[in-house]
């Protein structure tokens, strides 16, 4: 994980150690793993910033997003994962599934 | 009800039989007269920009691991991974870049890019030994829409081309496949036929119970991106509240010689309130223009939803917008086990919202492919039991039907 988190953001820092995983496969699993209300409160503390994240993230290219804004972006891709337990399905975890832990997913372009 | 089968009226109505779908005998017909001698689908061009570039495939159907590569010419060339010395793996990895020349780790026989072998150590002590007649086995190979396809037979019966046809060629023409990259690979193997797995990506039927959280009657991405594209057109969404159509029906189906399309509703909710993470997809999501719906909904179905085209034998392409598409492979590892690979190819994001709306669309698609195949199992552990003698499928379930009764057909062909 690449070090930093912009300042006006410090207060979901405490997120990042747990949910800014850099790999697919590691934020369905952990998401699928954790309990609803581990998910709750991640996702209800990124929605309550959501414009101001977005606008944040926005601002340039994703190209141009500097090596300190990494935590953040990779926190925001574990927010899509998290959303579909809480928004979608109402549970971490689908009715009825094949093992996740067959799922085997394997990321393609690097960010 | 308007019901397909008034249009394929040679299809059979009722049941499949059940014991193609375990029998050992009926699998070994398969892999010699549905996968060799057909065109595969391995892989893409980009995997192989520059000369030198290649792929390993294991293809356990074909009873070979076979590599594609790049040449010194800018040719793709197909061969069986297999030192013509003694049948070593001569490219270990499952993808890289040669130089000039590539070398069995075995006993140093080396082939240049074109998989002539150039070098043989101690070649004196050979007898009637001719380099020039043992290159690498090789197999057809050409692309289609920057699609990589081999053939076992060097020599195809048909072009790719011919295989291809023209009314499937035109399901997709215009389509913008060569601005995408590979955003991720989703493999599952599982204890089921092949041809199971497959029909359960050619119906919609299953749509309304294993899918009853995820995509029926819910907020689904579908939905949004439907009334998005009326939005971009400057229309009112399509509403449909008095459409007794259910949303889980085709409202297309299109059945070829050998290959099929399908299309399947969007069905938007008028008061349809989008949750947040949904929002920002539906406001950072690249935003493409009418125009740029080229190789989508060709059929023109009012209230579309997604194409999903199926080319002979083992391959599908699921195609919702002209920003990014899936494109998956039902591999047979054995009579009773298979091997599925899903592609998601991406246009490339170009700012942190593109990317999270992207990512969107490949998290719903994780918790779908896993409701997708979680029956098959199941299903695939009771085909021998003697509970059932045949497989139901309804007018809905006629790509499946198609599906069974064109490889039941080169099965069973002289």
């Amino acid at each position: 994980m690449s070090a930093g988190f912009p300042e006006q953001f410090r207060d979901l820092e405490r997120f990042a150690a747990t949910w800014a995983i850099v790999s697919r496969h590691g934020r369905y699993q952990h998401r699928v793993r954790s309990t609803m209300d581990e998910v709750r409160e991640f996702y209800d503390a990124i929605t309550s910033r959501l414009e101001a994240i977005m606008k944040y993230l926005n601002r340039v290219g994703l190209a141009e997003l500097p090596a300190s804004d990494r935590t953040l972006l990779y926190l925001m891709l574990a927010y899509m994962e998290a959303s579909r337990a809480v928004e979608v399905i109402g549970a971490t975890e689908v009715h009825w599934g094949f093992d996740s832990s067959r799922l085997k997913i394997i990321d393609g372009a690097e960010l | 009800m308007r019901l397909f089968s008034d249009t394929y009226t040679d299809l059979k109505p009722g049941t499949v039989p059940i014991e193609p779908y375990y029998s050992e005998d009926y699998y070994r017909r398969e892999q010699q007269r549905v996968f060799r001698g057909q065109w595969l689908m391995v892989g893409r061009v980009e995997q192989l920009a520059q000369p030198g570039d290649y792929f390993n495939k294991d293809l356990a159907v074909l009873e070979s691991s076979v590599f594609v590569m790049r040449g010194d010419d800018g040719k793709l060339r197909a061969f069986h991974n297999s030192c013509r010395h003694r049948g070593n793996r001569v490219l270990a990895k499952s993808c890289g870049k040669l130089g000039k020349a590539f070398t069995c780790g075995f006993h140093g026989w080396t082939y240049d890019l074109s998989g002539s072998l150039i070098r043989v150590p101690d070649e004196e002590c050979f007898t009637d030994l001719h380099k020039d007649e043992l290159g690498l086995r090789g197999l057809a190979c050409d692309t289609w829409n920057g699609f990589i396809f081999i053939n076992t037979d060097p020599r195809p019966r048909e072009s790719l081309t011919a295989f291809i046809g023209k009314e499937m060629d035109a399901q997709v023409a215009g389509f913008p496949f060569a601005g995408m990259e590979l955003a991720a690979t989703y493999e599952v193997e599982l204890g089921a036929n092949w041809k199971f797995l497959a029909e359960a990506y050619q119906e919609a039927y299953h749509v309304i119970a294993v899918h009853k959280d995820t995509v029926a009657d819910r907020g689904t991405v579908s939905r949004w991106e439907v009334e998005r594209r009326a939005a971009l057109r400057g229309e009112a969404p399509p509403a449909l509240p008095d459409d007794p159509t259910p949303g889980h029906h085709f409202s297309s189906v299109r059945l070829f010689d050998r290959h099929r399309s399908m299309s399947v509703f969007g069905k938007p909710k008028s008061d349809h309130q989008l949750p947040p993470a949904i929002d920002l997809c539906a406001r950072f999501a690249p935003s493409p223009t009418r125009s740029d719906y080229g190789g989508l909904n060709t059929h023109k179905d009012a209230s579309w939803g997604a194409d999903l085209h199926f080319l002979f034998p083992n391959t599908e392409l699921l195609m919702v917008t002209p920003t990014w598409y899936l494109q998956l492979g039902f591999w047979p590892v054995n009579a009773q086990r298979s091997r599925m690979e899903v592609n998601f190819y991406r246009q490339p994001p170009r700012t942190a919202g593109e990317l999270l709306a992207m990512e969107y669309f490949e998290a719903n698609f994780r918790d779908i492919v896993r409701e997708d195949v979680a029956a098959l199992e199941p299903a695939q552990a009771m085909f021998r039991s003697g509970a059932t003698s045949g497989l139901w499928l309804s007018d809905q379930e006629i790509p499946a039907r198609h599906s069974f009764e064109v490889i039941d057909r080169h099965v069973r062909a002289d």
